[in-house]
């Protein structure tokens, strides 16, 4: 301070290093390892998420019942009933004689899909040419009937066959890329990447001003020289260090334990975990500059957390919410983070197309930061 | 009201003791409340008072012991025992979303009151707490003296034998505390068996019988007098002029022959080990034409003499605090300070100036304005207009550079609970911007001067209460500020604890450090070399001590105390706010 020529980039590590910030980022990595509350949330939600998911996945489709119609009786088609018979996910298969027992079987809740195997399929399959099996889904068990259909979708392809659902979609052709016993982890494992990262950035972040808050800390730091850009940047390092590993560990899970196929950047996925998490931690500390009470700044990261969720694309599209939910979704980093990793593992995406998700994310991060840092020096007024 | 003739027992145990982990809240304890009185648990924070309270009340099990509360055993007889006794727990226990009415409904179905009696119960509570106009307010919105009213309303609802109140002049001011008071003589009066915990020793003379409890164990069991009594000859007050009172603290505690010394006041009092070293005293006080006269000796005498007598008079502290020196003399000002919330001023055109090297304080009942005042002095709160100034530095713009000048250190002692006592004081160096070899030897001499070493694994929040203080103490002067801002330091301390915190303050002052404190503990205000009283907003007195004892002296109030003092001020100017 005493020197008036200094390098910008001298300044920068004197800043960065400045003993003040030290004192204040060991201050907070301390507490946030010693907080039983904190170590919970660093703990156990990852390892449920993992549990559930994983065997969410099995309980879904196995034991299905299945009526069929076979009107063909070909070599084919005997060969497309087998293998379904054989097929982990099947309970029982029904052999019925018309298309109105079919419907019955459905209605009646005996079977969760029917097949109609056409005249011809057998043949059509001999010559090359496209042979369509009529797939019927029970409507009110629609996501274990998406499930369902994939995969008798996926066993139709192996024969040459193609299926389709009267009115459903139609089978696309990335579809049938997938492993069908995997695809529904395919998707999620590596989702739930960003969603454990952004549970821990937030449970992390949002407590820490309302615990100081609470205890009455926050004063004491408030009095000090410490700026309000030395606390929040200090507020933020636990998640940036902490939340990463989290996220490494779901990625690992999925390439190793769930095999799903790793094609993109791996550095470049990093990093992105890095901004997602930089975007994150300024939602959290909003709520924990708004809190006064650690109960508070609880309440406020769950009102927070869910919608983030729930708009972000995981569990619903995006696209099908109405024009102006669609542009407060382009605010939550969850949304962007899920492309990135979808396109990071399945589409093997470089820089270019992954910064196009990139940037909103940087955007809500220094907003959030900046307002949090507006919030905690205007408290003081 | 004839003593003898109501001496019934209305509430007794024996042996009782209750753990809580390794530490034993209560440690065999046995005594007898008769009813018709005033009985008075008195006790520091954590001496076992509210857990005493809550067995009695039989909404805690005792570990070992029996007790009769009202004829009933509370382990085995809990319900009778709640039909026939009013427990007023320590945070009101009322709810704040409902009106002072909606509460006394409520609290009047829990007791199973019949609806008939019901309106006569409530006119007549109402009548009695002086709550009349205000039966429509929210529980929320009444003031802190007003909600311990309603919360005396509520436990005498089911027209208790035994009314049990656990700190109920904790967050009152004097003027609801006289009150409250008054209420309570009434009911004894009546009959009734009254137990009144506190931690205010002050409190504790006023009681018909005091149980004095300190770390879970009865100390003393009977009327006040009887144990002040044993001190009687053993009370002195020196008089010093403002100067040098401290030094003159000082010596006198370095003396071998006396036990207990405070500042009272322009003088010293000073209690001495044993009648006979009255002698002594006089001896040594004519040596130094020092000016003593006896005088009659206070509850805390006892209760510090009953402890084993004081701390001395050294502190290590300052032993390497080189004296501070100020480019100009005024080390805090402040001129037309105002800040406004919405359309309430809290601080109203307040000025005042501090002198390098004075103990000043700011005092003042709850909402008067005194915490806004300090909060904007310490840079916590920005003013709405004037100008407040910490070492020559504007608050608005130097900030910076005012903090580093200044310590703080806030009420409860916020200290990091989850980081060791050596990772806090690694914080607090570094937050000042401490580094390198200078931070070492800061800490050093910290650990060094209050006795650290052994704790300095162990969390803040499992010190013994003194060394939690000395702890936050360090933490605020890790960067040798010129100004210390202490926020309410000592409330609810036992007297030991408090002496020795005083004690590093005068060490302190007397380097040239300038205190700023909080109080609305009247004792607290007597270390003050002036004392700046606020209500409403405003600043209504500004003097030293005596100064303001001496402005409200009449033919009824001969020697007011600093409390009674406080009272006449806030009456005179409530009798012109009326008047006008």
């Amino acid at each position: 301070m005493a020197k008036s020529k200094i390098s910008p980039l001298t300044r920068l590590i004197n800043f960065l290093f400045s003993p003040i910030l030290r004192a204040q980022i060991v201050k907070e990595i301390l507490c946030t390892l010693r907080d039983p509350r904190s170590r919970m949330s660093l703990i156990v939600p990852p390892i449920l998420q993992l549990v559930l998911f994983s065997f969410a996945v099995t309980l879904d489709v196995s034991n299905v019942n299945i009526g069929v119609l076979d009107m063909d009786g070909g070599r084919q088609a005997q060969e497309f009933l087998t293998t379904l018979n054989e097929a982990k996910f099947v309970g029982k298969l029904y052999v019925v004689h018309s298309q109105k027992e079919l419907e019955n079987q459905i209605e009646t809740g005996k079977t969760i899909a029917s097949i109609n195997i056409p005249q011809g399929f057998s043949a059509k399959i001999g010559n090359r040419e496209p042979a369509i099996a009529q797939v019927l889904i029970d409507g009110r068990r629609a996501n274990s009937g998406q499930i369902v259909y994939s995969y008798i979708q996926a066993i139709a392809s192996n024969l040459g066959a193609s299926t389709a659902m009267p009115q459903g979609p139609q089978p696309s052709s990335i579809r049938y890329w997938f492993n069908p016993a995997l695809i529904y982890q395919w998707f999620t494992v590596p989702s739930l990447a960003a969603v454990l990262v952004t549970m821990t950035a937030l449970g992390i972040t949002s407590m820490s001003i309302a615990r100081e808050r609470e205890l009455g800390t926050f004063d004491q730091l408030l009095v000090s020289p410490a700026n309000y850009v030395e606390i929040i940047i200090a507020k933020t390092m636990p998640a940036l260090i902490i939340a990463p590993l989290m996220g490494l560990m779901m990625i690992f899970a999925a390439i190793f334990m769930f095999g799903v196929p790793f094609n993109g950047n791996f550095p470049l996925l990093v990093l992105s975990i890095y901004v997602h998490i930089f975007a994150v931690v300024g939602i959290g500390l909003i709520v924990s500059a708004v809190s006064q009470t650690q109960q508070q700044a609880i309440l406020g990261m769950f009102t927070i957390a869910v919608p983030m969720m729930l708009m972000s694309g995981f569990s619903t599209p995006t696209e099908n919410m109405p024009q102006f939910m669609q542009y407060i979704a382009e605010a939550i980093p969850n949304k962007h983070t899920l492309l990135i990793l979808q396109g990071s593992f399945l589409k093997g995406q470089g820089f270019a197309d992954i910064f196009r998700n990139l940037w909103p994310l940087l955007v809500t991060g220094f907003i959030g930061l900046s307002a949090a840092t507006i919030i905690v020096r205007n408290r003081l007024q | 009201m004839t003593e003898n003739s109501d001496s019934s027992i209305a509430l007794e145990f024996n042996g009782l003791s209750k753990k809580f982990g390794a530490i034993k809240a209560l440690d065999n304890i046995s005594a007898q409340i008769i009813a018709g009185k005033l009985t008075g648990i008195v006790g520091p924070d954590g001496a076992g008072k509210t857990t005493l309270l809550r067995i009695l009340a039989s909404l805690l099990r005792a570990d070992e012991g029996q007790a009769k509360v009202a004829g009933f055993d509370p382990k085995t007889q809990s319900d009778l025992v709640k039909d026939n006794i009013g427990y007023m727990p320590q945070r009101f226990g009322l709810y704040e979303d409902l009106s002072v009415m909606d509460n006394l409904v409520l609290y009047s179905k829990l007791r199973k009151v019949e609806a008939k009696n019901a309106k006569k119960l409530f006119a007549r509570l109402l009548d009695f707490t002086r709550l009349e106009p205000f039966t429509d307010r929210l529980a929320g919105k009444l003031s802190g003296g007003m909600k311990q009213k309603l919360g005396l309303a509520c436990a005498l609802m089911g027209e208790p034998r035994v009314l049990l109140l656990d700190e109920p002049g904790v967050g009152v001011d004097p003027v609801s505390r006289q009150e409250l008071w008054r209420m309570v003589e009434a009911l004894t009066d009546d009959g009734m068996a009254v137990v009144w915990s506190t931690s205010y020793l002050d409190e504790a003379e006023k009681c018909a019988s005091v149980l004095l409890l300190n770390e879970g164990k009865i100390l003393f069991d009977g009327p006040p007098d009887s144990l002040t009594k044993t001190l009687i000859g053993r009370s002195f007050l020196i008089d010093a002029d403002e100067n040098d009172k401290r030094a003159v603290l000082r010596g006198a505690l370095n003396l071998p022959f006396i036990s207990d010394g405070v500042i009272q006041g322009s003088a010293v009092r000073a209690v001495c080990k044993h009648i006979d070293d009255a002698k002594k005293i006089r001896e040594h006080c004519k040596s130094q034409k020092l000016n003593l006269k006896a005088t009659e000796p206070r509850f805390e005498d006892a209760f510090v003499d009953l402890l084993g007598g004081g701390p001395g008079g050294h502190t290590p502290l300052t032993d390497n605090f080189d004296p501070i020196s100020h480019k100009n003399e005024i080390a805090v000002r402040c001129e037309n300070l105002t800040k406004v919330f919405g359309e309430f001023r809290a601080t109203n055109d307040v000025s005042f100036e501090v002198k390098r090297g004075e103990i000043f304080g700011l005092l003042g009942p709850n909402g008067a304005g005194k915490s806004t005042t300090f909060k904007m002095l310490c840079g916590l709160l920005r003013p709405t207009s004037g100008i407040a100034q910490v070492a020559g530095f504007d608050l608005r713009h130097a900030t910076r550079k005012a903090k580093s000048n200044l310590g703080y250190m806030a009420q409860k002692f916020s200290l990091y609970g989850l980081m060791s006592v050596r990772q806090n004081l690694d914080f607090s160096a570094g937050v000042y911007g401490l580094d390198g070899a200078l931070k070492a030897e800061r800490i050093a001499e910290m650990i060094d001067a209050f006795h650290l070493k052994k704790y300095l694994d162990f969390s803040p929040e499992d010190l013994p209460l003194g060394y939690k203080q000395r702890l936050a103490l360090a933490c605020s002067l890790m960067h040798r500020p010129s100004v210390l801002f202490l926020d309410e330091p000592t409330s609810g301390v036992d007297p030991l604890t408090r002496r020795e915190f005083w004690n590093h303050i005068n060490g302190l002052v007397n380097k040239g450090v300038t205190i700023m404190v909080t109080t609305h503990f009247m004792e607290e205000a007597e270390y003050c070399d002036r004392v700046a009283m606020m209500y409403g907003g405003k600043l209504i007195a500004l003097d030293t001590p005596d100064g303001l004892k001496a402005s409200v002296t009449s033919s009824n109030l001969l020697e007011p105390s600093m409390e009674q003092a406080f009272i006449a001020l806030i009456e005179q100017v409530d009798a012109q706010n009326g008047g006008a």
